[in-house]
C-alpha cells in the first residue's frame, strides 16, 4: 500500500521535530544544572509510575501462581506440623523429647518437595498430596466434592481429605485422573473429633443446617465445655491425623440427661475451598484388618 | 535581489539584532525579548515546514552559544514555532490562489488574525522558553506570570516592528 505524500511529509517532518527537540533538551540537560537535575528527576518519576504499573500488573497475572505456591507451602507446613506433634507426643511418653526432634530436623531439611518429605518411618503415619477442587456441590443432602488427582497419583478409596483448619470428606470413588470425595457436608458422614485438648472424643456430624455448622455428639455430661473451644480430630480413624482443628464451640446443650452435644462453628468455610489435601495412612490396611479379627474362643 | 540571499541578510540582521538585546536589553530578568521569532514567523509561507524547522535549529543555537544563555534554550522553542507555523496558518487564514498567499503579514492577513497568529505562536514559544529555564524550580504563580509578561510584551514589540520593518522588508 502506498502512503500518501500528505502523511508521509507529516510523519517526516514529526520525526524532524522530535529529534530537533529531543536534541535541544539534551544540550539544556548538558549545560543547565538545575534542568538536568530537574529532567532527570522528571524522567525518574515517570519511569517509576510505569515500574509501579508494571508490577502491579504482573503481581496481578501471577497471583495464581502464588496462591498455588503458597498452598503447596501450606501443605508442607501441615505435613511438618503433624510430624513434630507426633514426635513431641511420642517423645514426651517415651522420654527421649531432644533425640527425636534432631532426628526430625534431620530429616525434614533433607527432602523440601510438599508431597514427599523422608522421615523415619516410626513417626511417619500418613502421607500427604495436594488435589484442586473441580467440583464441589454445597446445595443438598448428599454433597461431593471432585478433585484433580486419581488412580494415577495414587488415589484410592477410603482416602481422608483435609485443608489446614479443617476435614473436607473421604474419597469414594477413584478414576484415572479424578475422585469422587463425600463431602463432609452429607448425612453419611461422621469424624472423630475431641474437644480441646482434653482428649475427650465424640462423634461430628453435619447438622444438615448450614454449611457454617456441625454437631459434636455424645460428650460425657461432666466434661466443661466453653464457647470458644477448638474442636480437634481425634486420631482414632485412619482417615484424619490427629489434631486438626476442625471448629469452634459455640453452644451445647445435654441430651437425654447423659450426655452433650455441642454446636460447632466449621473454620473451614465450603464455599471457598480451592485446594485440598489428600491424607493417605500409610499403615491402614494392617489396621482395618486388624480391626475385622474376631477372636475365637474355644472350650478346653 | 535574490529572494534567498535577501532572506539570510534580513535573518543575520536580526539575529545580530537579537544577540545586541540579549547583551544590553535587561529590564527585568524574568522578561526575555524575543525578535528572531518574528522572522520566522514572517517567512513566506512557502518556505518547507523542514527547511523551517532547520533554521530556526541553528539559528537558535546561534542565539544561546553567542549570548550568555543556556544552550539548547532558543533552539528548542524557535524549532516548536517553527514546527506549529504551518498548522497555526491553515486554522486561521483561508487563502485563495494567486493573491499573495504566501506572504505571512498584517496586511495579507487582516490584522485580527495576525495578532492571533502571533498570540498563539508566541505562547508556544514561551512555553518551551519559560518551562525549559525554569523547569521545575520556581513557583507555579511565578511561572504563569512570567509567562504572561513575555507573551503580552513581545507580542506588543512584533507588532511595532512588523508595522515599521518586516511588512516591506519581507515583501
Amino acid at each position: 500500500m502506498k502512503i500518501p505524500p500528505l502523511i508521509y511529509n507529516a510523519i517526516g517532518r514529526f520525526v524532524l521535530f522530535v529529534v530537533l527537540e529531543t536534541a535541544g533538551v539534551l544540550m539544556i540537560m548538558n549545560n543547565g544544572i538545575v534542568q538536568r537535575y530537574r529532567i532527570f528527576e522528571t524522567i525518574r518519576s515517570f519511569q517509576c509510575f510505569f515500574w509501579e504499573r508494571n508490577t502491579a500488573i504482573k503481581d496481578y497475572t501471577r497471583l495464581k501462581d502464588i496462591n498455588a505456591s503458597l498452598i503447596k507451602q501450606n501443605a508442607l507446613l501441615l505435613k511438618q506440623n503433624v510430624l513434630y506433634r507426633n514426635c513431641i507426643q511420642n517423645s514426651i511418653a517415651e522420654g527421649s523429647f531432644q533425640g527425636k526432634i534432631h532426628n526430625i530436623d534431620r530429616n525434614a531439611s533433607s527432602g523440601t518437595d510438599s508431597t514427599t518429605i523422608r522421615l523415619d518411618s516410626s513417626m511417619v503415619m500418613y502421607d500427604y498430596q495436594l488435589a484442586k477442587v473441580i467440583k464441589n456441590s454445597l446445595n443438598t443432602e448428599h454433597n461431593y466434592l471432585i478433585i484433580d488427582k486419581g488412580a494415577k497419583d495414587g488415589m484410592s478409596e477410603d482416602m481422608g481429605v483435609i485443608t489446614p483448619i479443617g476435614v473436607v470428606g473421604i474419597t469414594r470413588a477413584v478414576g484415572a485422573d479424578y475422585t469422587y470425595v463425600l463431602s463432609f457436608l452429607n448425612n453419611k458422614q461422621t469424624i472423630s473429633a475431641k474437644i480441646g485438648r482434653s482428649n475427650i472424643f465424640g462423634t461430628l456430624r453435619w447438622d444438615h443446617k448450614s454449611i457454617y455448622y456441625a454437631q459434636l455428639t455424645e460428650i460425657p455430661q461432666h466434661i466443661k465445655v466453653r464457647r470458644g473451644d477448638t474442636v480437634f480430630t481425634s486420631g482414632y480413624s485412619t482417615f484424619y491425623p490427629a489434631n486438626i482443628p476442625i471448629g469452634t464451640a459455640v453452644s451445647y446443650r445435654v441430651v437425654n440427661g447423659t450426655h452433650k452435644q455441642i454446636k460447632v462453628r466449621l473454620m473451614q468455610n465450603f464455599k471457598d475451598l480451592d485446594y485440598v489435601i489428600v491424607v493417605k495412612h500409610r499403615h491402614r490396611h494392617q489396621i482395618d484388618s486388624l480391626s475385622k479379627f474376631q477372636p475365637s474362643y474355644s472350650k478346653r | 535581489m535574490n529572494r534567498v540571499v535577501k532572506y539570510t541578510i534580513i535573518g543575520i540582521a536580526t539575529l545580530i539584532i537579537q544577540l545586541l538585546i540579549c547583551e544590553f536589553v535587561n529590564i527585568w530578568p524574568p522578561l526575555y525579548i524575543a525578535v528572531f521569532p518574528l522572522f520566522i514567523l514572517m517567512l513566506p509561507n512557502d518556505f518547507k515546514p523542514v527547511l523551517l524547522m532547520i533554521i530556526a535549529f541553528v539559528a537558535g543555537l546561534l542565539i544561546d552559544s553567542l549570548s550568555d544563555g543556556l544552550l539548547g534554550l532558543n533552539a528548542t522553542s524557535l524549532t516548536a514555532i517553527a514546527f506549529f507555523k504551518h498548522t497555526f496558518i491553515k486554522g486561521l487564514a483561508r487563502y485563495e490562489s494567486g493573491s499573495g498567499a504566501q506572504d505571512v503579514n498584517s496586511k495579507h492577513f487582516g490584522f485580527q488574525k495576525f495578532l492571533t497568529f502571533l498570540l498563539l505562536s508566541y505562547t508556544v514559544f514561551f512555553i518551551c522558553y519559560t518551562m525549559l529555564d525554569d523547569f521545575g524550580s520556581g513557583s507555579m504563580v511565578f511561572l504563569v506570570i512570567r509567562l504572561l509578561v513575555n507573551i503580552v510584551v513581545n507580542i506588543i514589540i512584533a507588532i511595532i516592528l512588523e508595522k515599521l520593518f518586516f511588512q516591506r522588508l519581507m515583501q
